[in-house]
C-alpha cells in the first residue's frame, strides 16, 4: 500500500450543480453550477440510522436498521462574487430547487488517485445566515441531502 | 521566456502603495514652511534632504481564508499582510526650534492617508509604470501606529516613525 496523507481543509474544493430527480447524481444538459470561493474552515456533514438491536432469550443476538433519515451538509463561505453562491433553478421533475455538493479533496501523494470525492445528492436548502464580519462578511447554508457517496476515487463535476 | 507575474504579485501591492501615498501626500496641501513634498523608498542613504518622507516595506505574512485557497472565481491565493514603515525627516537646525512642528506636521500629512482605512486600487505595474491601469483589486492600509525610534546617529536629525499595516489577496490567476 502507498502512504496516505490525511486529508485537509487546504486541499479541499467546494463545487454544486443543479440537480433533479430523486436520490441519484442526475442533472440536466448545462446544468448551472460552480466552484465555490472563499469557503471557511469548519464544513461538515451528519447522518444517522437508527438501530434496534434485537434479543434473543435476553442477550443481545443482533441488529436491525429500522430508519435512516436524510442527513444535513453545513458550509460557510465569505461574500465575494454572487457566482459563488449556490442558485439553483427549479428544474422539471422535482417540487423543489436542489442541488448536488461535491467536496474534491486534491491527493498529491498518489498521482493515480489523484483526489478523493464526497458527494451529497439532491441537497435542499434548510437554512441560511449572514453575519457581516471584519475580515469578510460569512454567509452560512444548511442542506438536507437524500443521500451521500464517498469518499470515492472519481468526481463528477471536477 | 518573459516573466509573467501573479495579478496579487508584491511588486504590484507595495508599488501601488508607494503611488498612493505619493499622489495623496499633498492632496490637503502643504505646510507653508515645506518647500515640496519629498518621499524616497527603501532605506534610503542618499541623498537625504530635509524635509522628507521615507517609505520602507518590512515584512508580509500570509493567512489561508479559503478552503483550497480557491477565491473568487478564477483565482487562488491567500490573504498577505504587510507592514510599512514611513518615516518622516527633518534637520533640527531650524530657526526657533521649528523642527519639532515640522515633524509632527508632516507625520499629520502622513497619517491623514490612512487615518479612516485606505482602500487603494491595486495597480498592474508589471505592464508598465506610466500609466498603470487596476487590476480590480483592493489593498487595505491602515490607520498608522506611532512607533519609537532613537535618537539619530547623526545630531542633525529629527525623525518620526510610522507604522501601517496593510493586507491583500495574493492572487494567481488559475
Amino acid at each position: 500500500m502507498p502512504a496516505r496523507e490525511a486529508r485537509n481543509y487546504p486541499e479541499g474544493a467546494l463545487r454544486w450543480i443543479q440537480a433533479s430527480g430523486t436520490g441519484n447524481w442526475n442533472t440536466g444538459s448545462a446544468a448551472i453550477s460552480g466552484l465555490m470561493g472563499f469557503v471557511q474552515p469548519g464544513a461538515a456533514y451528519t447522518s444517522a440510522q437508527t438501530v434496534q438491536t434485537v434479543m434473543e432469550r435476553g442477550s443481545a443476538h443482533h441488529h436491525k436498521v429500522t430508519q435512516q433519515p436524510p442527513g444535513t451538509v453545513t458550509f460557510a463561505y465569505l461574500q465575494a462574487v454572487t457566482a459563488n453562491k449556490p442558485d439553483p433553478a427549479q428544474s422539471s421533475g422535482v417540487s423543489t430547487k436542489q442541488i448536488h455538493l461535491e467536496l474534491r479533496s486534491t491527493v498529491t501523494e498518489d498521482p493515480a488517485v489523484t483526489a478523493q470525492y464526497i458527494r451529497w445528492h439532491n441537497c435542499v436548502k434548510e437554512s441560511e445566515s449572514w453575519v457581516e464580519g471584519e475580515n469578510g462578511n460569512q454567509w452560512t447554508e444548511t442542506y438536507r441531502y437524500l443521500s451521500m457517496v464517498g469518499p470515492t476515487a472519481s468526481g463528477y463535476i471536477a | 521566456m518573459a516573466f509573467t507575474a501573479h495579478p496579487g504579485a508584491i511588486y504590484n501591492a507595495i508599488g501601488s502603495f508607494n503611488n498612493h501615498f505619493v499622489t495623496q501626500l499633498t492632496g490637503a496641501g502643504l505646510p507653508a514652511w515645506m518647500p515640496s513634498a519629498v518621499t524616497n523608498f527603501e532605506y534610503p542613504a542618499l541623498p537625504l534632504t530635509f524635509p522628507s518622507f521615507s517609505i520602507t516595506h518590512l515584512t508580509t505574512e500570509a493567512e489561508s481564508i479559503a478552503e483550497g485557497q480557491n477565491l473568487d472565481p478564477g483565482y487562488r491565493g491567500y490573504r498577505r499582510r504587510g507592514l510599512a514603515e514611513i518615516s518622516v525627516w527633518e534637520s533640527v537646525q531650524r530657526a526657533g526650534g521649528a523642527h519639532v512642528r515640522n515633524v509632527q506636521q508632516m507625520r499629520d500629512m502622513a497619517a491623514r492617508l490612512f487615518a479612516t482605512g485606505a482602500n487603494v486600487i491595486i495597480l498592474d505595474l508589471y505592464a508598465g509604470t506610466a500609466n498603470p491601469s487596476g487590476l480590480t483589486a483592493r489593498l487595505w492600509c491602515g490607520p498608522v501606529r506611532d512607533a519609537p525610534v532613537g535618537p539619530d546617529q547623526n545630531p542633525d536629525v529629527i525623525r518620526r516613525r510610522l507604522l501601517v499595516p496593510y493586507e491583500w489577496l495574493e492572487r494567481v490567476a488559475t
